[in-house]
């Protein structure tokens, strides 16, 4: 074996074209950095259309809440201001609504513009107690019981308790002119949950309702809160069923009332969800 | 960007040029065939400039790179599966037989498992220790595939010579 070498192998020389393109190596590497950039303005694309369709929904998407509320989902949406335009086209009259078991279930009627309609879905109270109903100015309420009730929870029908303490309506609503005062039956079956975080200044049991007055071209009759005072309903009586009785009285409440038809909007303070809603004439 | 990575002291080109007869002999010995050889000898030195591992000196380098290649090898067998004949590598003349005392030619016929150790202790001068280490096995077991790989070159050279 020693007197044999393997110098074919030992010196065996690289082509001179293979170290050409080893040599090019390191030029390769620069073009393949390319194509992390484009991965990076693909995700960086991604995420900004996220962020601007995120935007975009959080921007236009709560002036949809109504219509969520109306659902009754529980939505809570206290702050905004509304008008009867950007919602009736989306507010379908709902006889019921179904509400998740952790809420309570809310059944009401809606009335409609028609009086017959109205006091078709809407119960009229004791005399004494000013009615929501709307009615002409030039008849007296009638303590007209409505023929049929579509809104009335069939599990619980309503008691036809009388409110103990009737509240008189006011003494400068005499005239024969006097605009009617609305009354709204509202059944709740189910007690409140905690009150939510937004409200924690206000602390009862009783519920709170405030009544919205739109005028015709459906525009919020009175100051732009919501939740002023000057809109807030009373509660005249709360029967063991938890459901309640609210009259409201605008003139009362000095809301610039004048003649023509105006539809109203009960709301719950707590859950926001609207309650009832209607029209009246003046 | 190749004169910013320093291999051993060493810049790339320096690298390739020193050591690109070492690595395209452990490629052809390996897989006698010089497209084949071509693919495995990049794919080392493309290794080389990706993952630019820290060396202690020149020898560490140098084995790095055999290591590589003979890795790179056996990869690329395992997964072309090619089998190439006898007959194919006397036409491609890869090694000639011009000289009666070199013994390359009978070398590249041994099996791949002896041809590795022989050409590291014959044509790269490495010892046992460090023959072991280059391919990861222990001193022992190169030593006896040192042993049966120079009785598989005897009997193919004396074969071949009695011929």
């Amino acid at each position: 074996m020693n007197k044999l070498n393997f110098d074919s192998l030992s010196r065996y020389k690289a082509p001179d074209e293979w170290i050409k393109k080893a040599a090019a190596i390191p030029e390769a590497p620069r073009k393949k950095r390319i194509v992390p950039l484009y991965r990076f303005a693909a995700v960086a694309g991604i995420v900004l259309v996220s962020t601007i369709g995120l935007v975009i929904f959080l921007t236009f998407g709560n002036g949809k809440a109504p219509v969520i509320s109306h659902g009754g989902t529980g939505a809570t949406d206290y702050g905004h201001s509304e008008t009867i335009g950007e919602t009736t086209d989306t507010l379908a009259p709902a006889e019921t609504i179904a509400v998740p078991s952790t809420n309570p279930v809310i059944r009401y009627a809606e009335a409609t513009e028609p009086t017959a309609t109205i006091t078709q879905t809407i119960e009229t109270q004791n005399p004494s107690v000013a009615p929501i109903t709307s009615q002409k100015a030039t008849e007296k309420p009638s303590p007209t019981v409505p023929s049929t009730e579509r809104a009335i929870t069939p599990t619980d029908p309503p008691k036809e308790t009388r409110p103990p303490k009737p509240t008189a309506p006011p003494p400068t609503a005499a005239p024969p002119t006097d605009p009617p005062l609305t009354d709204c039956r509202i059944t709740v079956t189910t007690g409140y949950p905690s009150p939510a975080g937004e409200v924690p200044s206000i602390e009862t049991d009783e519920p709170i309702v405030f009544c919205r007055m739109y005028d015709a071209s459906g525009d919020l009759v009175g100051c732009s809160s919501l939740f002023a005072e000057e809109k807030r309903a009373t509660v005249v009586t709360i029967n063991p069923d938890d459901s309640f009785v609210v009259t409201y009285d605008p003139l009362e409440k000095g809301l610039p009332i004048t003649r023509g038809r105006y539809t109203y909007v009960m709301v719950d303070y707590f859950l926001g969800t609207e309650l009832c809603r209607g029209t009246v004439e003046y | 960007m190749s004169a910013q990575r320093s291999y051993a002291g060493l810049s790339y080109d320096e690298v390739l040029h020193k050591y690109a007869d070492t690595v395209a002999g452990v490629c052809v010995a390996r897989l006698q065939n010089q497209a084949d050889a071509e693919d495995c000898f990049q794919n080392t030195f493309i290794k080389l400039f990706q993952k630019s591992p820290d060396f202690r000196d020149e020898n560490h380098l140098k084995a790095w790179l055999i290591r590589v290649a003979i890795n790179e090898c056996r990869d690329y067998v395992d997964k072309n599966r090619r089998v190439i004949s006898l007959d194919a590598i006397d036409r491609e003349h890869i090694i000639s037989r011009d000289d009666e005392r070199d013994a390359s030619w009978a070398l590249m016929r041994t099996r791949p498992k002896y041809r590795e150790v022989l050409y590291l202790y014959y044509c790269q001068r490495y010892k046992v220790d460090e023959i072991a280490r280059i391919l990861g096995k222990k001193p022992n077991t190169v030593k006896t595939l040192l042993k049966r790989g120079r009785e598989e070159l005897r009997r193919i050279y004396g074969g071949d010579a009695n011929e």
